[in-house]
C-alpha cells in the first residue's frame, strides 16, 4: 500500500488529476497571495487609509527633497564652472598700457579669455545697473580705471593666477568672483547633505511605517498562521501575502504621490524658472525631472516590500512556539 | 528504509527544563493501521502526537514518519513533511471568522490547490464526515460534535496518508464520541493510518484496536486485539449517521 496518498473521495476512488508543474504551483501561490492582500485592502479600507495617507506624504516628502537636490545641482552647475578674475588697473595706465598687459596675460597657458573693459564701458555698465544715473553725470570726469576680465582655464589655475597678479604694480585691485562662488558652493554642499539626510530619514520612517502597519495587521491573523504552520505552510508561504500587501501599499502611495508631485511641479515651474533666471540660467519645463515621476510608485513599492518583510520578522515559528 | 508509516526506536524527549517527557519508546505503525495511544494525564500522549506531527523534535533516539526522519530534515523541509500529516485537535481550533468550508480548505490552500480542486475536495470531505450542506455555516453555529467533525474534515481534506488526533472526543458525550470514532474508522478503511491519543478507555474498548499504553513517558504496553472489532461500528451505526448508536454502560476503568 502506498504511503503517499489514500485516494478517497465521497464517491469512492476516482481518477487522479495530473499534478501541476512547479512553476504553475509557484504562479498560483503568488496569485493567491496577491488576491489575499487585495482582499484585505478592499474589505477594510478604513483600516488602511491613514497608513496609506502617511506613506503618500512620506513618499512625496522624499521626492520634494530629491527635487530640491536636483535643482541645487542645476543651479550650482555654473558655480562650478564660472570664475572670472577682474583686474582693476592703476588709474594712471592708459589704453596702450592696458592692451600690453592684456596681451601678456593672454599669453599664459592657464588663461582662457582676457577682455579689456575701458573706463567708458565700465561707466556705461554701472549706469545701467544704478537707477540714480544723475550721480555719474554730476562727476567732473570718469573715475573708473581700465579693467581686465580674465577667465582662467580652470578653478585651480584661478587661485594661483590671482595670487601672482595681486603682486603686479599695474594691478590696483583684483576681484576674485570665485571666492563667493566657493562660499556659495560650500553652503550648497551642506544643504545637499542635509537634504540627503532628511530624505534618508523620511525614507526610513516610511519603511518603518509599513513595517508597523503590517505587524499590526498580522496580529489578527496569528491563529490562522499557527494553523497553517501545522498544516505545512513554510515561513515564506506565510510571509508572501503580507509582502504583497506592502507592495500594494507602496504602489498606491507612490501613485498618489506621483499625481501630487506632478501637480506641484506644474505649479512651481514659474517660480523655479524665476529662480533659475536669477542665476543667469534658463529653466524650461523639460528641465524638470518628469521622468522621475513614474519611478515613484515603483521605488515606493520596493521600499514598502522591504518594510513589510521587516514587519513579518521576529514571529516565533512553529517549533519555537511549542 | 522501513515500510512502516511510523517507526520509533529508543525515542525520547527531554523538555528544556530538564523534565523527561518521553523515554525509550519502541514501536512501529503499519500503513492503514488504526491505533490508540492512551495513558493518564501527563503520561506523554500529547507530546507523542506533537512529535509524530513534527511540531517538536526528539531529543534522543530515532523517529521515522512517512519514510522521513524529521530530526534529519532541514528546517525548511519539515513543513513539506507536515503537509502529508493530518492533525485533529481536542479543542477543534476552528477559525471563528471563517465558514466551515473555508476552515476545511485551509490545508488545501497551504499546498496551493486550485479553487476548483478546493471546492471539490471540501465537499467530499464534509460529505464523508456527514456535514454536507453546512459549508457556509460559521463554527459558532455548530454543535461540539459538528465542530469536531469539521476539524476531522480539515485534517484529512488533503488526503494525508497519516492522521493524528489528540483527544478528539475529550469534550464530547459518549454518543457523539462514537460517531467521531466511526468517522475515523471509515477513514482507516480507506487506507489512512490513524493514530488517536485518548484517555477514554471505554471508547478504546469499544473499538477493539491496537493500543499503546504510556505511563510517565514510557511505553508500558502495546496491546493488539485478536481481531479488529470496529467493523460493525464503522459499517452500521456510523455509516448511517442518522441512525442512533447503541452505547453500552461504561465498564469500570482499570
Amino acid at each position: 500500500m502506498s504511503t503517499t496518498d489514500n485516494g478517497w473521495t465521497a464517491a469512492g476512488k476516482t481518477r487522479r488529476a495530473r499534478p501541476p508543474r512547479p512553476w504553475q504551483r509557484w504562479r498560483r501561490r503568488h496569485r493567491q497571495a496577491l488576491a489575499h492582500a487585495g482582499r484585505r485592502l478592499r474589505e477594510r479600507p478604513g483600516a488602511h487609509v491613514f497608513a496609506l495617507a502617511l506613506l503618500t506624504v512620506a513618499v512625496l516628502a522624499v521626492f520634494l527633497l530629491w527635487l530640491g537636490l536636483h535643482q541645487f545641482q542645476h543651479l550650482g552647475r555654473p558655480l562650478d564652472q564660472a570664475r572670472t578674475l577682474s583686474l582693476f588697473l592703476d588709474p594712471q595706465l592708459d589704453e596702450a598700457a592696458a592692451a600690453v598687459l592684456a596681451d601678456e596675460l593672454a599669453a599664459d597657458p592657464r588663461v582662457a579669455v582676457v577682455e579689456a573693459i575701458s573706463p567708458e564701458q565700465g561707466l556705461a555698465e554701472l549706469s545701467l545697473i544704478r537707477a540714480d544715473q544723475g550721480v555719474f553725470e554730476a562727476l567732473p570726469d570718469n573715475p573708473l580705471p581700465w579693467v581686465l576680465a580674465v577667465d582662467p582655464v580652470d578653478r585651480g589655475a584661478a587661485t594661483d593666477l590671482a595670487e601672482a597678479w595681486r603682486q603686479r604694480p599695474q594691478v590696483e585691485y583684483l576681484a576674485d568672483e570665485g571666492e563667493w562662488h566657493d562660499r556659495a558652493a560650500a553652503v550648497l554642499a551642506i544643504a545637499r547633505a542635509v537634504a540627503l539626510l532628511i530624505a534618508g530619514l523620511v525614507g526610513l520612517a516610511s519603511l518603518l511605517l509599513v513595517a508597523t502597519a503590517v505587524r499590526t495587521i498580522r496580529v489578527e491573523g496569528r491563529e490562522e498562521r499557527a494553523l497553517q504552520r501545522v498544516f505545512g505552510a513554510t515561513e515564506a508561504d506565510l510571509r508572501r501575502p503580507y509582502l504583497y500587501l506592502g507592495l500594494l501599499y507602496g504602489l498606491l502611495a507612490g501613485l498618489l504621490a506621483m499625481l501630487l508631485a506632478g501637480a506641484l511641479l506644474l505649479a512651481l515651474q514659474p517660480a523655479l524658472a524665476g529662480l533659475a533666471a536669477a542665476f543667469d540660467l534658463s529653466l524650461s519645463r523639460h528641465d524638470l525631472p518628469w521622468m522621475m515621476l513614474p519611478a515613484m510608485p515603483l521605488l515606493a513599492g520596493l521600499a514598502a516590500v522591504a518594510g513589510a518583510w521587516l514587519g513579518c520578522r521576529f514571529e516565533p515559528d512553529l517549533e519555537a512556539a511549542q | 528504509m522501513s515500510a512502516a508509516v511510523i517507526q520509533a526506536k529508543a525515542l525520547g524527549l527531554r523538555y528544556p527544563g530538564g523534565r523527561e517527557a518521553l523515554t525509550g519508546l519502541d514501536f512501529s505503525v503499519d500503513p492503514g493501521e488504526m491505533l490508540f495511544v492512551t495513558g493518564r494525564s501527563g503520561a506523554g500522549k500529547s507530546t507523542l502526537v506533537k512529535l509524530l506531527a513534527c511540531l517538536i523534535l526528539p531529543s534522543r533516539g530515532q523517529l521515522s514518519v512517512l519514510d522521513q526522519e524529521p530530526a534529519r530534515l532541514k528546517r525548511r523541509q519539515r513543513p513539506l513533511l507536515r503537509r502529508r500529516i493530518g492533525l485533529v485537535f481536542q479543542d477543534h481550533r476552528l477559525l471563528p471568522t471563517l465558514s466551515v468550508a473555508e476552515n476545511v480548505a485551509l490545508p488545501l490552500r497551504v499546498i496551493g490547490s486550485t479553487e476548483a480542486e478546493i471546492g471539490k475536495r471540501v465537499r467530499a470531505a464534509l460529505d464523508l464526515v456527514g456535514l454536507a450542506g453546512r459549508e457556509r455555516a460559521l463554527p459558532a453555529t455548530l454543535s461540539g460534535g459538528e465542530q469536531q467533525r469539521v476539524g476531522i474534515a480539515r485534517a484529512m481534506v488533503h488526503r494525508p496518508p497519516l492522521l493524528l488526533a489528540d483527544e478528539p472526543t475529550g469534550n464530547l458525550d459518549p454518543q457523539l464520541a462514537l460517531e467521531i470514532m466511526a468517522v475515523f474508522a471509515r477513514l482507516g478503511s480507506h487506507g489512512t493510518t490513524v493514530l488517536i491519543a485518548s484517555h477514554d478507555l471505554f471508547m478504546i474498548r469499544q473499538l477493539q484496536k491496537r493500543v499503546l499504553v504510556l505511563d510517565d513517558g514510557r511505553l508500558i504496553d502495546d496491546f493488539r486485539p485478536a481481531s479488529d472489532g470496529d467493523e460493525g461500528l464503522a459499517d452500521n451505526a456510523a455509516a448511517d449517521r442518522s441512525a442512533p448508536v447503541h452505547v453500552p454502560d461504561p465498564e469500570p476503568s482499570s
